[in-house]
């Protein structure tokens, strides 16, 4: 997740998707976060993720070794947005995601989240013209060096739907 | 073919689609939803065109059914199977399935378990086992589960792959030190294709494996197998120990291959046998090669040609000096005669 805090508040403008697999490597990984940390003026504030079983809605041992390892190297506190697979509908009625921040003590407590109404029927629509199949995350890039991880095309037709 | 070349799946031809679903299950793409959106849109409206094809192609669709939710689809690949197919284990494992995807895991976990009994050799029911258990978040006995998988598995696979590997190992060490006729057929290429035969072999390769003395190794037990680092000091070992095979040894290979109980695997026999006379061979060749190297590279001849060759150079040196004397000789003589002739006329002249 890419993003700006001001006054206390954090806006994630932008994501990144890396990998799908349940299990990934640290060098792909490790490349994938440098690519991104040197690419624009945002930076990286936290990590996205969806459990692979439906009911799982716990906290994800990777993703957070990986949210601790950006905290240690931004020296900033991350967050941990967790895809919740029960909540994601076709009609998205309701925000899916729930967002952790690291507290002092190690511990991850849930944290308030907004999220744009016009989001929400946009992810709606994108998900019936079935947008979702042109999605690339970092993965098929190195599967495919000529596939775009950063989405510019997805982004692009996104624009056209709003 | 891109990863992601997107189409619209729901009106191409009747071909096309046929051929798509082809190499999706060749090359086992997980693009359930494109399956289903092509079974039902361009390849249903004519089942019984698509030939014996259409029996993958119901399983195909059947998996990529039970992936989307598509439950009455999956179901209705299911009853066409049972009628062409009755009671095959093949779709008694779809509607296993089936009740996985359903989340009916105690019905599946028994059809599995009739399934096992039946045929304990394959594989992919305890698989299905496992992922079972993985989706009911009970990680311990997945792991469990899991132990028992890697049991029937390695000691089928580690054997097989790394006994390819190793043959594979040589014949490349092999071309790399001979490099003889480097057009002809490189025995690392033979040796990779015959590999890819062997298949299906594990009792022979044991056999080879107990007379290149490296059996002890695949009495790992399966609880502590490290299949990577196990296959690692196979080839370390193998490798060295194919190069010392005694003669004997050799021999008793050769008859357990020809052995006549072992008829009916004949040509893959063959194959085997083939390779391993082909090592055999080439063995004796480096052998031979090296014997007859070492006096040359002992022997003082090295040393004397290269005097004589030293010597020759001398000798031309003193050809090159003694011709260039010779001109310069020849100029000096030119010049006299003429220094002669010019004296003679000014003489005669005055």
């Amino acid at each position: 997740m890419l993003g700006k805090s001001h006054g206390g508040k954090l806006t994630i403008t932008s994501v990144v998707p890396l990998v799908h697999e349940s299990a990934p490597l640290s060098p792909s990984i490790e490349i994938a976060l440098a690519l991104v940390s040197s690419k624009d003026d945002q930076s990286i504030v936290g990590i996205y993720y969806s459990n692979a079983s439906y009911q799982d809605k716990s906290f994800n041992p990777y993703s957070i070794r990986l949210a601790e390892k950006i905290a240690a190297v931004t020296g900033q506190s991350t967050y941990l947005a967790q895809v919740v697979n029960w909540h994601l509908t076709a009609d998205c009625s309701s925000p899916c995601i729930s967002v952790y921040q690291q507290q002092d003590s190690g511990s991850w407590k849930d944290i308030k989240v907004d999220v744009d109404p016009v989001a929400l029927t946009l992810v709606s629509s994108a998900l019936q013209k079935k947008l979702y199949r042109e999605l690339v995350d970092f993965e098929n890039h190195l599967d495919n060096p000529e596939l775009d991880f950063y989405n510019s095309s997805l982004n692009r037709m996104l624009r056209e739907e709003l | 073919m891109g990863y992601l070349e997107t189409k619209d799946w729901t009106i191409v031809s009747f071909e096309v689609g046929r051929k798509t679903l082809r190499e999706w299950r060749e090359d086992q793409s997980r693009r359930s939803e494109e399956v289903v959106e092509l079974w039902e849109h361009v390849l249903s409206r004519s089942p019984s065109s698509l030939g014996d094809e259409v029996w993958m192609i119901y399983e195909q669709v059947c998996i990529a059914a039970l992936d989307c939710a598509r439950y009455d689809l999956a179901m209705e690949c299911i009853q066409e199977l049972d009628k062409r197919f009755p009671r095959s284990n093949r779709v008694l494992k779809l509607q296993a399935m089936r009740y996985e995807a359903l989340e009916q895991y105690s019905n599946a976990v028994s059809l599995y378990d009739k399934l096992l009994e039946a045929d304990s050799t394959n594989n992919s029911y305890r698989k299905r086992k496992v992922s079972i258990l993985m989706a009911q978040g009970k990680r311990l006995e997945a792991i469990k589960e899991l132990n028992e998988y890697l049991k029937v598995t390695t000691q089928c696979a580690v054997f097989s792959s790394s006994g390819a590997a190793i043959a594979e190992k040589i014949a490349e060490r092999y071309d790399e030190l001979t490099g003889i006729n480097p057009e002809g057929p490189r025995l690392a290429d033979l040796v990779r294709t015959i590999g890819k035969q062997m298949d299906g072999l594990e009792e022979r390769l044991s056999e080879v494996e107990r007379v290149l003395g490296i059996s002890e190794l695949s009495e790992v037990s399966a609880a502590d197998l490290d299949v990577e680092s196990l296959r690692k000091s196979l080839l370390s070992k193998g490798d060295s120990q194919v190069f010392k095979i005694k003669m004997e040894d050799l021999q008793k290979l050769k008859s357990t291959m020809t052995e006549p109980n072992m008829k009916p695997l004949d040509e893959k026999l063959n194959t085997i046998q083939f390779y391993e006379d082909l090592i055999r061979k080439h063995i004796s060749l480096l052998e031979e090669w090296d014997a007859n190297i070492q006096p040359v590279q002992d022997s003082e001849a090295i040393r004397t040609s290269e005097q004589h060759s030293a010597a020759l150079d001398l000798n031309e040196g003193f050809e090159r000096i003694a011709g260039n004397v010779s001109e310069g000789s020849s100029r000096v003589d030119d010049f006299l005669r003429r220094f002669q002739k010019t004296h003679e006329y000014i003489e005669s002249k005055s």
